[in-house]
């Protein structure tokens, strides 16, 4: 099994007619994602690749069923249609960029309470490779099936990880994008712990970044709760300070939120941090 | 966004807390009219820099009539870590009693707002945190009902004051989408309590609802981000000399990285974020050029976008603006074989690797 989906995985797109949205939906189908229907309020009716689109969720299902949903909807009707994911029980994958935090904590939140997965936002979603695509990751660099496991809260980037284990013959389980804003759904440590259960995930790859405290408890959660090898990459060592965290972060953290903090947890608890893409597979090896 | 202490506290006083007497100039010469209506004993004059620390930089000093003028001018005329200082907050000096400290935040772990309270206010939350991290209190807490605040105040004669100045500003992060609203210190004026500073930063997401305050960003950008604003992109200078175009935020921190890693020093990037074309790349080394770097590195992992495109963005503006500097070429991802081909007709090379790149252009700029 691979971690939060699966070829039965039966999924929703929310903002199907929209440029990003229905480009990445030929790209899911490609892959092999099985895709049951889109959402597009005053679209109901119309077809994108052969997916069926509808007016709401609610009309979906009233035909068939859907585990995830997944959305391409622009930041300012972000929220509404997440809820209307939510409330119609369904996990979601928050491809947009920008949304308000505001609207996020609201999303998060609901989500807890109802017990529902969300991933993001402004991530680029879930792959596990060979079977299943909820997300935009480009397909032919996600192709070989193997042992390795990947967080990361980058889009790009984590194509680049990718890219650097399955060149070095690392095939990965799952790769899963958390996203890189303030609040986001699925978090480090959640993801840790589905790697751990899983039993074709060996070896997890952990992508930072700066901002926020994150690393440093996942870098915690590991030592006590991981038994598997944990390889971590963090990027930002030469970022200018205060460039979007404000000093948000800092109130609650003190002194983490920088680079150089984020890799003397890691080493402090034993888990070693890839100072350039290629030392990852090489690390992993060892 | 991060507001001017002005700003928040024109929204502070907006939400009915209570701030000093005071005004704004934005020249010396502003003094004289407002002198009759705010007649002091002494003056509190501060820079509205968007700077914490000002008490210790000096962008906030303090005058009697006398001098106030020359105190003004002499703010007027400085730099403060390169921040011009245009406008000057002019309020009655308040003896200090009681310091607090009072915010709210982003609490990541808690997927929530968090309330910040001190008793020893007036410092930095960093310092008291070391100073006196037992007089820290914080709650976890989303749009927060008076009783759910009775037990988070210590017992003192504040404590209901306390408790209406939190329930404001949780009015405030929620009607302003603020990610940041701090006062610190909000002191005891003869049993009020009074903001004496403001912090505020709105979510830049939300900026959207709020056109008056989107206008105003845009007046604190320099000229090349407004340009890189306009654009869709988003620059952000560094002091070295390696001018970088990537995108995405995550794969643009890495690229700066591996340059430091290799010796390099970068100049400044720009984000094209995801699904850029010709456009994009055509006016962004453009705006790059303009800088003087002593090189250019373009990485790029396409997905939305396409490498072809890249790739004519790139040849189309060699054709017109020459490029004498070093310039180093790393795509991959969808049409990543077209692109090459057409750059390799115009001889220049495009590289696989973004190690390689990187320590390509380190190298020839040396």
């Amino acid at each position: 099994m691979s971690i939060l989906v699966n070829q039965k995985t039966r999924v929703i797109v929310q903002g199907i007619t929209g440029n990003q949205g229905s480009f990445h939906t030929k790209e899911m189908l490609d892959y092999g994602t099985n895709i049951v229907a889109g959402v597009r309020p005053g679209k109901g009716g119309q077809e994108v690749f052969g997916v069926p689109v509808f007016n709401t969720i609610t009309e979906v299902l009233k035909e068939k069923k859907a585990d995830w949903s997944i959305l391409f909807v622009p930041a300012p009707n972000l929220k509404s249609a997440a809820l209307e994911a939510l409330n119609n029980n369904l996990n979601i994958i928050i491809i947009t960029e920008n949304v308000p935090i505001k609207d996020t904590i609201e999303i998060v939140n609901i989500a807890n309470k109802k017990n529902l997965k969300v991933i993001g936002p402004n991530c680029p979603g879930v792959v596990s490779n060979s079977k299943i695509k909820i997300g935009i990751m480009p397909n032919h660099l996600f192709n070989k099936n193997g042992p390795i496991g990947v967080i990361s809260r980058s889009g790009s980037l984590t194509y680049e990880i990718s890219k650097h284990l399955s060149d070095a013959n690392l095939g990965q389980s799952t790769v899963l994008g958390i996203g890189g804003d303030p609040i986001i759904g699925i978090d480090f440590i959640e993801a840790l712990k589905l790697f751990e259960k899983d039993k074709e995930t060996e070896k997890i790859v952990l992508v930072g970044e700066i901002g926020s405290d994150t690393e440093e408890r996942a870098a915690e959660f590991i030592s006590k709760k991981i038994s598997k090898q944990v390889v971590a990459y963090i990027v930002g060592k030469t970022a200018p300070e205060g460039k979007r965290m404000g000093h948000a972060g800092a109130i609650i953290s003190g002194n983490t939120g920088t680079a150089l903090t984020k890799i003397q947890t890691f080493n402090k608890f034993g888990i070693e941090v890839a100072k350039i893409p290629s030392q990852i597979p090489k690390l992993l090896k060892n | 966004m991060r507001l001017t202490e002005f700003e928040g506290k024109q929204i502070f006083s907006k939400y009915k807390i209570k701030i000093p007497k005071g005004f704004l100039i934005s020249n010396p010469k502003e003094i004289v009219k407002n002198l009759d209506f705010n007649n002091f004993n002494e003056y509190s004059v501060k820079a509205q820099i968007l700077l914490g620390k000002r008490g210790k930089l000096g962008a906030i000093q303090f005058a009697d009539k006398s001098n106030l003028s020359q105190v003004a001018k002499s703010l007027f005329n400085k730099k403060f870590e390169g921040f011009d200082v245009n406008k000057l907050l002019i309020e009655e000096k308040i003896s200090l009693d009681k310091q607090f400290y009072l915010g709210i935040t982003l609490s990541r772990k808690d997927d929530s707002y968090i309330l910040v309270f001190s008793k020893e206010g007036g410092a930095d939350i960093e310092e008291i945190s070391k100073s006196s991290p037992e007089s820290i209190k914080k709650l976890a807490i989303l749009k927060p009902q008076r009783k759910d605040l009775i037990r988070f105040f210590p017992n003192s004669k504040f404590k209901d004051k306390l408790i209406d100045t939190a329930m404001k500003l949780f009015k405030i992060v929620y009607d302003y989408d603020a990610v940041l609203v701090e006062i610190n210190p909000l002191i005891n004026i003869k049993n009020h309590l009074v903001a004496l500073d403001s912090k505020i930063i709105i979510d830049d997401n939300a900026l959207f609802r709020h056109q008056d305050i989107a206008k105003e960003k845009e007046m604190q950008l320099s000229r090349i981000e407004r340009e890189a604003f306009h654009l869709g992109v988003s620059f952000v200078q560094l002091s070295g000399n390696i001018a970088v175009i990537s995108n995405g935020a995550g794969l643009v921190m890495a690229t700066l990285d591996l340059i430091d890693y290799y010796g390099g020093k970068p100049a400044n990037f720009l984000d094209i974020g995801a699904g850029a074309g010709m456009k994009e790349i055509f006016e962004g080394l453009k705006m790059l050029l303009e800088e003087k770097p002593k090189g250019i590195l373009i990485n790029i992992f396409a997905g939305m976008t396409r490498c072809d495109e890249i790739a004519n963005g790139i040849i189309k503006f060699r054709k017109q603006y020459k490029i004498k500097i070093p310039f180093v070429v790393r795509m991959i991802g969808t049409n990543e074989e077209d692109a090459k081909l057409m750059l390799k007709k115009e001889n220049i090379e495009m590289l696989d690797s973004m190690e390689e790149c990187v320590k390509k252009i380190v190298k020839e700029i040396h």
